[in-house]
């Protein structure tokens, strides 16, 4: 049988072994009840009460207040004779306030409950102050206004300089990185489970009599690489989802215009399938190596990602357009996580993102054959670990 | 006429570390025939055999295939099944799933892997479990699902590595009826096992291994001329005797004891039972008697102690 077809064929085989349709939708049925849970629930308990707040206002000739329409305050002058029923009907919660101008300046307001609109009432009665001292001042509301204009300063960002982040952008780099990492350290853990574990389940030796170790690692590393991408792709739906929903019930979540760019979905997408290929040769290499994974200290590899990531998260974030940002953006081990985050922060040059691709391909292609080599000699050690010195040899000799 | 050989194996020498798991190893395979890779374990069969598959390379010798024809270094994943000793398959897996990717991975086509697998869960009566999963079946059905696993595809050579290990007697004889059906259909078996009696019945030739060298080489019938004993005389005594009475007669190779007055005697090569008989008889009174050509299995631990005990004994026959 042709090589390629038997990698396709162990590609799908553990593609089809770790993902399960149903799983894929389960976690968008979660994400979508989170977001109407979320969303809505804000929506819900942020609405207005709309129920009518009935004050009556006694020495309302005072100040006399306006309140504009859609407003639920409802002012009711009132005699000063009528105060004592007044004070009774708001114990016996018959209304909802007793508002007492003492002058233009103070007020004293007897309710039965917190009063919720009492800033909206204050305001109010801050207009109609205004309003009153205009009139006394005798001047015009348009000398008024150009009085009181502020002074406005106009911002422009120099093009060559260090534009500021807003902070849209760096969560949307945030959760860029973060479903990158996640989707990475998950597909490890299934990496390690399907070669370790068929090690441990001795499935592997009958295995190899079939194929060489060559495709059989490099069909674990698509077939596992292509489950952890999928479920990559199950992710960014979620948290769309869960934008879409901010939308619907509120104001919304301000998403950065460079990620809604067609070539940055691209890109990023491509980034994300590199940087899940490149981790899986190298773990493929290592869990070939480990025999029981409840014990072996390799285990604890698995979370080697995380620090180049969060470097690379912490620097991007204070500026991304360092030199040093730059040198980790076509670096293979350093690039899937700080090119995807400069392309979303920054103007990214071409040559860059090609060079980020190209190093990144070479890398991959030669940790595949170093994986098939620390594979073949290593799957096939049962009870004792090869020593790194052994590893190295290894890889000296692939 | 004898078969062209399949495969030849020669002076393989395979190292690790300080010790020679495999020395100077040669033997062949006839093409159709069912050969015996036999050994105490340590022996090196399992290296010898990863050899042959190519999964490690001898560090000197060669290994040469001619399967249809053809001469290889190893055999394509369609000519070769393999059931290695140390097994397992996916146990959380349909195991039709797993006997159609193992007929895949081995070369068939996909309708004909699902209608092979059809085919051989009917035969081991395992049809209705098809869609099971395999750590829900039982020892001896995992082991038939193996071993299927193996087979499937109809290799041109099968190593089957202790096939037997772990089944019941009627599982032994089912598997040994497979194996015969493998061999009629053209099917060339290297058989690796520790169940003497079920080598000897299926075995055209056997390969006796020991410290990775060659104890014992031949047909079943070659193997048992050239042991160092080929007749096994069992006399039971009036009277409890110690053994070491018996140890000056010339003609005994080994005495072991199976009951207080039953006591099996080894006789050396060549030697007359008759001038044996006088010389017991004459220490002891005889009760009864009978005599019996000595099994593989007592040629094996003949052999392998023999050449245990003395490091020279090479070839010893």
């Amino acid at each position: 049988m042709n090589k390629y077809r038997i990698v396709f064929e162990i590609t799908k085989w553990e593609f089809f072994r770790w993902f399960k349709l149903k799983d894929q939708i389960l976690t968008l049925l979660i994400s979508l009840g989170i977001s109407s849970v979320v969303w809505g629930g804000i929506a819900l308990l942020g609405r207005p009460d709309r129920e009518p707040v009935h004050v009556f206002v006694l020495n309302e000739q005072l100040l006399p207040v306006a309140i504009p329409e859609g407003s639920r305050l409802v002012l009711h002058p009132a005699p000063a004779d009528s105060e004592q029923t007044l004070r009774q009907a708001v114990g016996l919660r018959q209304i909802d306030g007793l508002l007492t101008l003492k002058s233009t300046d103070a007020a004293e307001l007897l309710v039965y409950r917190l009063p919720l609109w009492k800033s909206e009432l204050e305001q109010y009665l801050t207009q109609a102050r205004i309003q009153t001292r205009i009139r006394l001042l005798n001047i015009s509301p348009d000398q008024f206004s150009d009085a009181f204009r502020s002074f406005s300063i106009n911002v422009i960002f120099d093009e060559n300089a260090h534009k500021p982040l807003s902070l849209a952008e760096k969560i949307a780099a945030g959760i860029v990185i973060t479903l990158m990492l996640v989707s990475v350290i998950l597909s490890l853990a299934y990496q390690f489970a399907a070669i370790t574990g068929e090690k441990q389940l001795r499935v592997t030796e009958q295995i190899i009599s079939a194929v060489s170790p060559q495709q059989w690692i490099d069909g674990k590393i698509l077939g596992v690489s292509a489950y952890a991408f999928a479920s990559l792709i199950t992710y960014v739906i979620s948290i769309l989802i869960f934008v879409l929903f901010s939308g619907l019930f509120g104001p919304g979540l301000e998403i950065p215009v460079e990620i809604t760019q067609p070539y940055i979905i691209i890109l990023l997408a491509f980034l994300g399938l590199c940087g899940l290929l490149f981790w899986n040769t190298f773990f493929a290499a290592i869990a070939a190596t480990i025999n029981d994974p409840n014990t072996s200290a390799r285990g604890s590899l698995i979370f080697l990602p995380v620090v180049p990531t969060v470097i690379v998260v912490l620097l991007a974030s204070k500026n991304p357009d360092t030199i040093l940002m730059q040198v980790l953006s076509v670096f293979p081990v350093t690039s899937p996580a700080a090119l995807a985050s400069r392309l979303v922060l920054t103007e990214v040059p071409a040559w860059e993102i090609v060079a980020a691709f190209i190093l990144l391909g070479i890398s991959i292609w030669f940790m595949r054959i170093v994986a098939g080599k620390i594979f073949h000699l290593g799957v096939l050690m049962y009870g004792k670990e090869p020593s790194f010195k052994e590893i190295l040899r290894w890889i000296r000799e692939a | 006429m004898t078969n062209p050989n399949l495969l030849e194996v020669s002076s393989i020498t395979k190292r690790f570390e300080k010790d020679n798991a495999v020395d100077e190893l040669s033997f062949h395979i006839q093409k159709g025939e069912i050969f015996a890779l036999l050994g105490p374990n340590g022996a090196g069969k399992t290296t010898t055999v990863r050899m042959m598959l190519n999964i490690i390379r001898p560090d000197s010798g060669s290994i040469r295939y001619c399967i249809d024809g053809i001469h290889n270094a190893a055999p394509s994943s369609n000519e070769l099944g393999y059931l290695p000793e140390d097994r397992g398959l996916y146990r959380e897996i349909p195991i039709e799933q797993t006997l159609n990717y193992m007929g895949i991975l081995h070369g068939m086509r996909k309708d004909d892997a699902t209608n092979a697998t059809t085919h051989w869960l009917e035969k081991v009566g395992l049809k209705d479990r098809a869609k099971d999963k395999l750590e829900t079946l039982s020892k001896g059905n995992q082991q038939k699902i193996q071993f299927i696993s193996a087979i499937l595809h109809r290799p041109a050579f099968a190593i089957l590595d202790e096939p037997f290990s772990g089944l019941d007697p009627i599982n032994q004889e089912f598997f040994i009826d497979i194996i015969r059906e493998l061999q009629s259909q053209g099917t060339t078996v290297l058989l690796c096992a520790h169940q003497m009696n079920l080598v000897e019945r299926l075995a055209d030739r056997v390969l006796l291994m020991n410290r990775g060298k060659e104890v014992l080489q031949g047909t079943i019938a070659q193997v048992k001329d050239r042991a160092r004993s080929t007749h096994k005389v069992v006399i039971t005594l009036d009277e409890t005797a110690d053994i070491s009475l018996f140890r000056d007669i010339p003609a005994v190779l080994d005495i072991e004891r199976q009951t207080d007055r039953t006591l099996a005697f080894h006789l050396k090569k060549g030697e007359s039972i008759n001038q044996f008989l006088a010389a017991v008889s004459a220490k002891v009174s005889i009760s009864a008697i009978h005599s019996e050509q000595i099994s593989l299995h007592e040629v094996f631990v003949q052999s392998v102690k023999a050449d245990s005990q003395d490091p020279s004994a090479e070839g010893v026959i």
